[in-house]
């Protein structure tokens, strides 16, 4: 590696790391989360990059390389395919073979009847979550496996020897990923590890958001007991794959907690205490959270808000970024608030117009890191792209 | 999408009464009855148990959380 690349990325790792920390440094990061646009610049299909993880980090280290951003996700096109179809996993439709090969891939959830969780297994899930996962979730949801006292198959057998040895494979080349984006363009990787709510893990794959709707009413306190025993687990798996260093954030990618999936009464009692918790947690052990807000988030901001200082880097979707920026900007750091409409259809002047309200609006004193509202996908201009990247350089410097 | 037409799958259910903490699968505490008396170290023995045990936890929850 060069000494010239070195010194870029830690120059890009101090701006981000201390705006994440809600400081000021010299200027405003760039850090857009950028899945399929990648595919759209580097010429590859929806397919490839979905289904060919090498094609994927190749996208982005192409873009890294042409953009002047301080932090990317190494692949944000994150389900690989290619995986999910070696062990039958069926609640994704795949480009290229269910779905045309350009477009993005799609989560299928299953009629309420088919929940992969039935409403009377709470006590089963509660009792032991791993157990049930591997038992009773699993069997459901790759017709390969199949379940404990069922006859043994050798399409059982090689379901876990692809799949433990693809999911190696994959999370492995994350680290050269990782040295290559460091080496080769002086780029930082802006997330490490994974976590979601444990509401949303109850919705997203378990009983299905429709059925944990009814749930709410039919069996509330089962709810709220299985996103206790869950919360741990969750609190477990961010720990295990987060950033050995504590500089970059876990990534947290909410979908079923804000308006008008859930009523601020019903964010209160079910989504917001166990994933509260968990936060607190990872931050008592120095690690943020990347708090993904997607959708509208702002009738819950006073929850959000209770949250220790720092302890989030709070991402702007639909919500009024600057009525965000009031309440919580004291003591978090933003992102997002780029309007994903405005990139796909406005011009490069309307996107320059938008980043100086939003700079001038949030980011004065520092703490805010420039992105679009929500991931980035194959309709985004790359024009804008370049607009917002440029102009956010020549503006944003303190 | 609407889900995907799926042929019913009901597993009889033998959930194994065993604590499984966070990050385990199979204690060591239940893998070591299984096993001889130990000749040897047994910390390590119980290290690498549980570091292995760990990517299978591992891989069910990211099964869960990523894919």
């Amino acid at each position: 590696m060069s000494e010239e690349m070195e010194k870029l990325y830690q120059e890009r790792l101090a701006r981000y790391v201390t705006a994440m920390r809600n400081g000021k440094p010299d200027r405003v990061p760039i850090r857009p989360f950028v899945a399929e646009f990648t595919a759209k610049y580097a010429g590859f299909t929806c397919q490839e990059v979905t289904h060919d993880y090498r094609k994927a980090f190749e996208a982005v280290i192409r873009c890294a390389r042409d953009f002047d951003w301080d932090a990317v996700v190494p692949n944000m096109v994150y389900v690989w395919t290619g995986l999910t179809t070696a062990i039958g996993l069926r609640y994704y439709a795949v480009p290229g073979i269910d779905l045309p090969a350009d477009k993005p891939f799609q989560y299928l959830e299953p009629p309420e009847e088919r929940a992969f969780m039935r409403p009377d297994e709470y006590d089963l899930l509660i009792a032991d979550p791993t157990g049930y996962l591997y038992n009773v979730w699993l069997p459901r949801v790759c017709p390969e496996v199949v379940s404990p006292g069922e006859p043994n198959t050798m399409r059982n057998n090689l379901s876990f020897v692809r799949g433990g040895m693809a999911m190696m494979q994959y999370f492995d080349a994350f680290g050269s990923q990782v040295e290559r984006l460091r080496h080769q363009c002086g780029v930082v990787p802006a997330l490490a590890g994974i976590l979601k709510a444990p509401f949303d893990i109850l919705a997203d794959k378990l009983r299905g958001y429709k059925g944990l709707c009814m749930d709410l009413y039919r069996q509330p306190a089962k709810v709220e007991k299985a996103c206790e025993a869950l919360a741990p687990h969750l609190l477990k798996v961010a720990l295990l794959t987060s950033d050995p260093n504590k500089q970059l954030p876990v990534g947290l990618w909410m979908h079923r907690g804000c308006m008008p999936f859930l009523s601020p009464q019903q964010f209160e009692r079910f989504y917001w205490p166990t994933l509260k918790w968990i936060i607190e947690e990872l931050w008592k052990q120095g690690i943020q959270v990347l708090f993904y807000a997607e959708g509208e988030w702002n009738p819950n901001l006073k929850w959000i808000a209770q949250l220790p200082e720092k302890s989030i880097i709070y991402h702007v979707d639909r919500g009024d970024i600057f009525e965000v920026h009031h309440v919580l900007g004291e003591k978090f750091c933003l992102s997002g608030g780029i309007p994903n409409d405005l990139l796909a259809l406005g011009t490069p002047d309307d996107v320059k117009e938008h980043c100086k309200k939003v700079i001038d609006g949030v980011a004065r004193d520092g703490g805010y890191i420039m992105d679009a509202s929500a991931i980035m996908q194959d309709d985004t201009k790359i024009e804008n792209v370049r607009a917002m990247t440029e102009f956010t350089r020549q503006y944003g410097v303190y | 999408m609407s889900g995907p037409a799926v042929e019913e799958k009901q597993p009889r259910i033998p959930v194994e009464m065993v604590r499984r903490p966070p990050g385990t699968c199979f204690p060591w505490e239940e893998k070591v009855r299984e096993l001889p008396p130990i000749q040897g170290d047994e910390k390590l023995v119980q290290q690498i148990w549980e570091e292995i045990d760990t990517l299978a936890y591992l891989y069910i929850w990211q099964c869960l959380l990523s894919f």
